[in-house]
């Protein structure tokens, strides 16, 4: 069950950097065709590396969730390249895609997504269920993955028995348990007050400081902030990528730092009188 | 990969999650399994129960009886006036020589009469006739023994009593050995018929026999002391009952001195026909009674794929977060068919339950017995499973094909 045997990571030649976690080159994604489609990704490139702690940073609708479905493995590219632990995974049908999830991407949600009807422990079991792992183990795994994020005496809970926080928790052991290579979370504090955001957040700072790879996905400077990369996103691009002292300069949350890196201005018309056309 | 036991389990949490919707779900299959199993267990226990009327009146049987069916009123002759059928012409029949393919001769009278024994009194039908007729009716003695050619012979005063009427004269004892009047006769009791139980028509306990000869001269008098009512005529074998029939024919038509066979004054009815007859009705019954039942099988089948259909859109978010965390599209494929399996087998099994019940109940309240197959039974569920199977194969692909960013935003 060694990740190496079905899924060689690339070695640099000297044999002691390995590939990055995330190297995406010239992606784009359309929805729709004709008239009506959408391009919500357009030519997007972003390298992460090994232990990283990045946040991806956008205003609503530029594209945010898009990325993370490609970068999660759950949706395709329509162009581009996307290399996910030295693998091309791009052009990799629904099975195949299914089992990279299962072992190299552990997701947190908005919304938690927590099966309803499983208590705690069994929903934090789920992914190694499709792993294949053995129920003792299973249940061992789960219960150590509960117990790092502080829910040990709520293993045997369901979840409308839970605070949000305490849910988003469970869905934080859930992605952990499977030891996976990149954690990805889109928008984990959106449902939560700030006591709970900020408890939320400080998991993802302890698996980072642990070695992990951890990308955050935000609209939300203040959560962004957290980590130790921020990569502004606009429109489907990438405008800004760089520790957050740097893009957030002195404005607390505001954008003022984050200026778009230089645009032909051209393009945009001074005048609204273009607004009204596509 | 998810083992099968990972599979089942999951299958039986969801189901067991949705409880009232899992019932609902079989209750199609359930309500059709069930008449299946009553409707086949009425038609099998019908011809059951016609098969062993006929079979117990006889086998290879052909029966005489005096009249023409042929003529413009039907059966003429009968009861209450002369018989055109007489003790010679019985006699006639069992010559091996004339009539080869008959083995067996029993020429029958017949009539109520009251008899009574000790203070006790009862009516039944008093047979009189010849020792062949046990063979014949396929009927045993369980105590004492049968009238023999002896007493046909010298017209012996002895009787043989069905169960029924050893009861009713007799409560309670033995009654070979006993002696009883009847219409003003002394008849010595020398066995007791086992029971045979009821015919479609006549019921077979309630009869006491006698030799003929005796019931002609003391019991049916006024009326020719030579005939009979009926000769029974066993044929050898099944193949030979046409054999057997056709020199019956002959035999009785020369006897008779009938020219015109149209004109014959005697009908020979094979046993063969009415039980041909009645299996074939019973048998039509069956089949029609199970495609009824298939046909609400069928509907059952689609109401799962129905609720399946609605289980798979109300759980999109499950689907999709179960793809999200690795469950590969066979994965959710097979946890879906084995859901509409397990409820297949589920409504089956509770069918089973259902049909049983009614099975050991209806016959208490109608008269009908009803046949419980143990074949029949696990076929029922196998179908059923079969059935769920079948209906969940277009559910199951549905929710396996479902892309997993759409399942996710399904909330
Ligand atoms: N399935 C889809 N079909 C068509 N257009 C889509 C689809 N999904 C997203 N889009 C469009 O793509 C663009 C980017 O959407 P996306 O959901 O990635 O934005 P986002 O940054 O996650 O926004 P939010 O912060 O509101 O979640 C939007 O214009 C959206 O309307
Ligand atoms: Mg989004």
């Amino acid at each position: 069950m060694t990740v190496s045997q079905d899924f060689p990571v690339e070695q640099g030649r000297n044999g002691q950097r390995t590939a990055p976690v995330i190297e995406i080159s010239e992606l784009r994604k359309t929805y729709g065709t004709g008239e009506a489609a959408v391009e919500a990704i357009r030519g997007l490139d972003l390298v992460v590396e090994e232990g990283e702690f990045l946040s991806v940073m956008a205003p609503s609708g530029s594209g945010k969730s898009t990325l993370m479905h490609i970068i999660g493995c759950l949706d395709t590219p329509t162009s581009g390249r996307y290399r996910l632990a030295g693998r091309d995974v791009s052009n990799l049908d629904e099975t195949e895609l299914a089992r990279i999830r299962n072992r190299y991407i552990g997701f947190v949600f908005q919304q938690f997504h927590l099966l309803r009807h499983l208590s705690a422990v069994s929903n934090v079991e789920l992914p190694l269920v499709y792993a294949g792992v053995n129920p003792g183990d299973r249940r061992v795994r789960a219960m150590e993955a509960l117990r790092r994020v502080g829910l040990a005496d709520r293993m045997h809970h369901r979840p409308t028995q839970l605070s949000g926080g305490q849910q988003q928790r469970v869905a934080i052991a859930r992605a952990l348990v499977t030891d996976p290579t990149v954690i990805l979370a889109d928008e984990p504090t959106g449902n939560l007050d700030s006591a709970s955001s900020e408890e939320v957040l400080g998991w993802f700072g302890e698996f980072h400081r642990a070695g992990r790879t951890v990308v955050l996905i935000t609209h939300e400077p203040d959560v962004a902030k957290v980590a130790s990369r921020v990569v502004r996103m606009r429109d489907g691009v990438v405008v800004g990528d760089g520790p957050p002292e740097l893009i957030f300069v002195g404005t607390g949350t505001t954008f003022a730092g984050a200026a778009p890196p230089a645009q032909p201005q051209e393009g945009s018309e001074p005048s609204g009188g273009s607004m009204g056309h596509r | 990969m998810m083992s099968l036991r990972e599979t089942l389990r999951a299958s039986i949490e969801a189901i067991a999650t949705h409880r009232s919707r899992s019932l609902l779900t079989v209750l199609g299959i359930l309500i059709g399994i069930a008449a299946v199993i009553i409707t086949v267990g009425l038609g099998e226990g019908s011809q059951a129960k016609v098969t062993a009327a006929v079979s117990s009146l006889g086998s290879n049987l052909l029966v005489v009886s005096p009249g023409s069916s042929t003529g413009t009123g039907g059966v003429r002759g009968g009861l209450g006036s002369a018989s055109t059928l007489t003790l010679a012409d019985a006699t006639a029949l069992a010559s091996h020589l004339d009539a080869p393919d008959i083995s067996a001769v029993a020429p029958v009278v017949q009539k109520n009469e009251a008899m009574s024994a000790g203070g006790n009194t009862w009516s039944a039908p008093v047979i009189g006739t010849t020792p062949p007729y046990l063979g014949i009716r396929s009927r045993q003695i369980s105590f004492g023994s049968f009238i023999t050619s002896a007493d046909v012979t010298s017209a012996n005063e002895v009787a043989i009593l069905g169960t029924e009427v050893s009861a009713e004269l007799f409560p309670g004892q033995n009654p070979v050995g006993q002696t009883i009047n009847i219409n003003g006769s002394s008849f010595s009791v020398i066995g007791l018929l086992a029971s045979a139980g009821s015919s479609a028509t006549t019921n077979q306990d309630d009869q006491v026999i006698v030799p003929i000869t005796t019931a002609q001269s003391l019991l049916v008098g006024g009326r020719n002391r030579t005939s009979v009512d009926q000769i029974l005529l066993q044929a050898k074998s099944q193949n030979s009952v046409s054999a057997a029939y056709q020199e019956a024919n002959a035999l009785l038509l020369q006897a008779h001195q009938i020219t015109t066979p149209s004109a014959a004054d005697f009908t020979i009815t094979p046993e063969t026909q009415l039980l041909t007859t009645a299996t074939s009705v019973s048998k039509t019954l069956t089949f029609l009674l199970t495609g009824i039942a298939a046909v609400s099988l069928l509907v059952g089948g689609i109401g799962v794929m129905n609720i399946m259909l609605v289980s798979v859109t109300e759980r999109i978010a499950e689907i999709g977060l179960r793809k999200a965390l690795g469950a590969t599209p066979r994965a959710i494929l097979r946890q879906f068919l084995t859901e509409a399996l397990l409820l297949g087998l589920a409504g089956g099994i509770l069918g089973v339950v259902l049909g049983v019940g009614a099975s050991l109940i209806v016959p208490k309240l109608t008269s009908n017995p009803v046949a419980l197959s143990v074949p029949a039974i696990i076929g029922a569920v196998v179908v059923a499973a079969g059935i769920g199977l079948t209906f969940g194969v277009y559910p199951a692909s549905r929710a396996a094909r479902l892309a997993p960013i759409d399942a996710l935003r399904g909330d």
